[in-house]
């Protein structure tokens, strides 16, 4: 046997027995359960022994898999709750691991060994005829033995290792009921090995090899930090405080520099666990006649080593999974006409301070669909689940506990399950995992993990007078709704309330509730935390309804006693004040997105993890605490668990999950034509609105900070000078107010940065209201809608610098070439939306372009179809009735007569992953609702290569 | 000789303390220090007789009430209550009393078999008891009083 082998062996040996270590304990759990199922440790135990079972075959220990594959067989029994664990169901399976461990600390000559009697005892069980032999343990004879069942009980009362010892003696005897003499010498001098070992629990590495030079350089910074202190001292003791600062700031920087050189100790390259996977790759194509390569990049992309070391076991669950279910067998791939060998791309990357692992193969695929069905007749989700489900989450479904894969069994990962196991080791690690996959072209699983666990960023938030820390990891964005618009915005779904967000609808939580503690919220004006007692975020009690306004007087006569003094504001005034805005921390936890309503957002800060004692460890709400600066203790909030506790979950959840899928289709069809604008003034009565995603910032000047140099008005800005434009320079509007204080709205365009003039209030709003393109439109105002009951004229504002700064434009040059070379292509516009196809086509035909446009795919397609001749490329957007704008590009580029055709997408959505699809459609270039420069451009450089080609 | 040896290493020093209305007491060994109660964090959703988690120097220690673990009602925060920090296998844990007495040396050889029920509290929380001149000690057993909740 090669040193690799044995290697392999080792770890094989020590990872299961630590695994194997606590499921006694597991065992007994389940056995006091009884009819009252726990999933969870049956969950865990099964996967203990599968995945021993799968790695046992893997290294050749039949004897071990023979075993392990009875047992499975027994806990997948009373998985599916055709069958009761009762004690001496669970005896049978208690004296069975033991079996096992011992097999294991004994590998090498586990084929040896005779595990016909726990093989015959577990058969007995699975078929129901649970032998006496093995369940009664009221047979109190320790020592006699026949009765194997009789040692479980000074397991369940005696300390460890005297369970251990009288197992061991008892499994001794067993083996001499059979017939095998020499064998048993071994076992029996293994025993004592054993309970050497055992005693002693399997610990990973405890010592760390550290380079010199870097425990050199910590030493430097522990001397400076020592330097420090005495500065800090004698400043202290002289009493000058202006010294004190400059110290404060050193000691500030040795302490950040020096927790760095520590972090920088932990570290350890990834490659430790890549390492061993392309001898598992190999030995396992080879067994399986398959052939395949596999490629690792970024081996020494660095992790804190408590994270690599917990890594080991999901990638190579992930790899051999791959292997044996990804990749085809060869016939399979020749008759697909994909290359003979297959590929496989292991590949860990640096991205947002975050490590990405991301393991390719090109393989089969997952078929979402048929995961589904499978998942539906489990009995894992509902049928309407199902239905509501995206294309991922059908994927994703393979994550859920008790989740088949592969249609067939092969010896080696069997029944594929496993990947609840890897997901619950990521979670563990503060991981997330993610399944892309395309059915017969490959699968991509993305890891992110956090670089360490040791000192993480996290958002301070408070509520209810105690400050908690989220993991910036979990964060996607911090939410405040003003007290006026959270009518509007928040809605009840079922018992569920909802926001809108951008035209989706995110779940809300409040965290007050979740952990039951009293509702309250921060008074900005008075500084103060004031008990809550609305019911509903979105409380509608209007004077105006007589149902709501009963209600509002008997809660102002039940709150009469403690409010009168404190001045009745009325329910009403309360509510409109800045303070019950709502604060709303959206957090994600991989697998779904939720609002979490809190007091107050305070600052983002990085905080050092400590764990909670070990009498709030049933806490789930908290993954630990941390202390603050002042001293005092925050808790860690687990965004996951909270879900949970919430009764909010994705894929588990139900009814409310249903009801909430249906209404974001619902708010999606309404939505598609949502535009977020904002709104401004500049003389005192016109409104007017410019497309908010166009704005780069908004800020206060004072009037006598512009600089008249000619007629050009400049700002001095960051260091340069900004160009100042008012809207009256180039449309027919009334003049800038006259006032002190002004708005500059800072747009970047043409390559620049400008500044337009404006006065307030500013605001941010999404209208979907229909757009007026005609009646008030003139030069620098492209249209107008009706906003919050006033008419708002809508800016063109590159119209408006045009007006001041032609020379700027570059569009202009671009149109005399087109007009020099009497060149001018069609182009199809195709938008459901009036507003978008006429400013689009206002552009292109400013350059000189001719338009043609389409209302939504299928009409696009007749357009096209109709003037094949002329049209030289195509504008599309995405989001569309009939056929959406993916669809249509990869029509046009599966068709042999359009398929050189440019498709330039424009659209709301920019999220990367619509990106990557809009690429996987054939969409050639990807542009944000509507940044007119940079469409003309990409739309003049496509149609130059077009002629070129 | 053996007899003075014997009575010797019998003698343990007691540390005293109040919990409700009865006097307890644990081996001074066990206490690594006592404080009196300072800024405390709720951790909500905690049981009810985990009064909330503390600094102590930059560790996070929990602290419990030690009369409401016993089956007693909440202790009221007075200027008299102190919190007890024992180091035990899992970490250091506070102790919440009402208030603190003196340190008196008994001899374990006189301790008596804990009552049933003493001043409210369950009997099985209790090595034993020991008599003074003019009271009662109950001696803490502190591995039960710690024990979690899975198996009350």
């Amino acid at each position: 046997m090669s040193n690799e082998d044995n290697v392999l062996l080792q770890t094989f040996v020590d990872e299961s027995l630590k695994h194997l270590a606590d499921i006694e304990k597991d065992l007994r759990f389940i056995e006091k359960g009884g009819g009252d199922l726990d999933e969870a440790p049956v969950d865990k135990v099964f996967r203990v022994v599968h995945s021993i079972k799968g790695s046992a075959g893997f290294v050749g220990l039949t004897v071990v898999k023979d075993l392990s594959q009875a047992i499975e067989n027994i806990l997948g029994l009373i998985r599916g709750r055709k069958l009761m664990p009762t004690p001496a169901v669970i005896n049978a399976l208690l004296l069975a691991t033991e079996a096992l461990q011992k097999l294991l600390v004994n590998a090498p000559e586990s084929k040896a060994i005779d595990i016909s009697v726990h093989l015959a005892a577990l058969h007995a069980v699975a078929t129901g005829m649970v032998s006496t032999e093995i369940s009664p343990l009221s047979l109190d004879k320790p020592m006699q033995p026949t009765a194997e069942g009789s040692v479980s009980v000074p397991i369940a009362k005696s300390d460890p290792l005297s369970s251990k010892e009288s197992a061991m003696s008892e499994a001794v005897q067993t083996q001499n009921v059979s017939s095998r003499q020499p064998e048993n010498a071994i076992i029996a001098s293994t025993a004592t090995d054993q309970v050497g070992l055992d005693s002693s629990p399997v610990q990973t590495d405890t010592s760390l090899r550290v380079s010199v030079s870097l425990l050199d350089q910590l030493m430097n910074l522990a001397g400076e930090l020592v330097l420090s202190r005495n500065q800090l001292l004698q400043t202290i003791s002289s009493g000058a405080v202006h010294e004190a600062e400059a110290v404060g700031q050193r000691i500030d920087q040795v302490t950040s520099e020096l927790q760095e050189a520590i972090m920088l100790t932990r570290m350890q390259p990834i490659g430790n666990v890549f390492g061993k996977f392309p001898r598992v790759v190999r030995d396992l194509s080879k067994m399986l006649g398959k052939q395949l390569d596999l490629t690792i990049i970024g081996q020494e992309v660095e992790l804190d080593k408590t994270i690599i070391e917990a890594l080991g076991d999901p990638l190579t669950h992930l790899i051999r999974n791959g292997v044996i279910h990804g990749i085809e067998t060869l016939e399979e791939r020749v008759q697909k006409g994909k290359p003979r060998r297959g590929t496989m791309l292991l590949k860990a990357y640096h991205a947002a301070g975050q490590v990405v692992i991301e393991i390719h193969d090109d393989g089969r695929g997952v078929d979402g669909d048929l995961v589904a069905a499978t998942a539906l007749t489990r009995g894992l989700i509902t049928a309407e689940q199902a239905k509501v489900m995206s294309a991922k989450e059908r994927i994703n479904l393979i994550l859920l506990p008790g989740f088949p894969t592969a249609p067939e069994e092969t010896d080696i990962s069997g029944r594929g399950v496993g990947m609840d196991l890897v997901k619950a080791n990521l979670d563990h690690l503060g991981g997330s995992i993610d399944i892309e996959s395309t059915v017969g072209k490959g699968t991509t699983i993305s890891i992110k993990l956090p670089l360490t666990l040791a000192i993480i960023p996290c958002q301070i938030i408070m509520t209810g007078d105690e400050r908690y820390a989220i993991p910036q990891v979990n964060l996607e964005e911090l939410l405040r709704i003003p007290a006026a618009q959270i009518k509007e915005r928040v809605e009840r779904v079922g018992d569920a309330e909802v926001v809108r967000l951008r035209g989706n609808l995110l779940p809300l939580i409040r965290m007050a509730d979740v952990l039951t503690i009293e509702r309250t919220y921060y008074d900005d004006e008075q500084s103060s935390i004031r008990s809550d007692r609305r019911c509903n975020i979105a409380d509608r009690r209007s004077k105006t309804t007589p149902l709501f306004a009963s209600a509002t007087q008997t809660l102002n006569r039940s709150d009469a006693g403690d409010e009168e003094t404190a001045g009745r504001h009325s329910q009403q005034d309360r509510r409109q004040s800045p303070a019950s805005a709502l604060n709303i921390v959206v957090v994600s936890t991989g697998v779904m997105k939720y609002g979490l309503i809190v007091d107050r957002l305070l600052d983002s800060e990085e905080i050092v993890i400590k764990p909670l004692g070990r009498h709030l460890q049933q806490c789930q709400g908290y993954a630990g605490a941390t202390i603050m600066g002042d001293g005092r203790i925050a808790l860690i909030l687990d965004v996951a668990n909270l879900a949970r506790m919430a009764g909010l979950t994705s894929l588990e959840g139900s009814r409310r999950a249903l009801e909430l899928a249906e209404v974001a289709r619902d708010s999606q069809t309404k939505s598609r034509d949502q535009q977020s604008l904002l709104i401004f003034r500049s003389s005192s009565t016109e409104q007017f609105g410019v497309p908010l995603h166009l704005v780069e910032r908004v800020e206060k000047i004072r009037q006598a900070e512009i600089e008249m140099l000619g007629n050009r008005r400049v700002l001095q800005y960051r260091g340069g000078s900004l160009p100042l434009v008012r809207l009256d320079d180039t449309a027919g509007v009334l003049p800038l107010v006259e006032q002190e204080n002004l708005l500059v709205i800072v747009f970047h365009l043409m390559g620049r940065d400008v500044g337009l003039l404006a006065s307030g209030p500013v605001d941010a709003v999404e209208v979907s209201t229909e757009i007026d393109v005609s009646t008030l439109r003139q030069p620098g105002i492209m249209g107008s809608a009706i906003i919050s009951g006033k008419t708002t004229l809508l800016v063109d504002i590159f119209a408006i610098v045009q007006g001041v700064h032609p020379e700027w434009c570059p569009a202009s040059a671009s149109r005399e070439e087109w007009a020099e070379g009497e060149y001018s292509a069609t182009v199809l516009i195709v938008d459901d939306s009036v507003f978008f196809r006429n400013q689009v086509r206002s552009y292109l035909e400013e350059v000189g372009l001719k338009v043609l446009e389409g209302c939504d795919g299928v009409d696009a397609w007749r357009v096209l179809e109709e003037n094949a001749e002329t049209i030289a490329m195509v504008v599309t957007d995405i989001e569309m009735p009939n056929m959406d704008g993916f669809l249509l590009a990869r029509k046009i580029k599966d068709s042999p007569q359009y398929n050189q055709l440019p498709v330039i997408a424009l659209t709301t959505l920019a999220a990367e992953e619509d990106v990557a699809k809009g690429k996987a459609a054939g969409i050639d270039a990807y542009h944000i609702k509507l940044d007119r420069e940079r469409l003309v451009e990409c739309v003049c450089q496509y149609l130059q290569l077009a002629e070129t080609v | 000789m053996e007899q003075a040896t014997s009575r010797q290493g019998n003698l343990i020093e007691l540390a005293t303390f109040q919990v409700g209305e009865a006097l307890c007491g644990m081996e001074i060994q066990q206490i690594q220090e006592i404080n009196k109660l300072p800024q405390i964090t709720k951790v909500p959703q905690a049981p009810q007789d985990i009064l909330g988690i503390l600094n102590l120097r930059g560790q996070i220690v929990t602290v419990i009430d030690l009369a409401q673990r016993l089956g007693l009602g909440a202790t009221e925060i007075t200027p008299q209550v102190r919190v007890i920090i024992v180091n035990t296998a899992g970490g250091k844990v506070g102790l919440l009393v009402k208030q603190i007495h003196d340190v008196v040396e008994v001899d374990l050889l006189k301790k008596e078999p804990a009552p049933v029920n003493m001043g409210g509290m369950q009997g099985r929380y209790f090595a034993g008891v020991c008599k003074q001149e003019n009271s009662l000690i109950g001696l803490l057993h502190l591995d039960k009083v710690l024990a979690c909740n899975e198996e009350q």
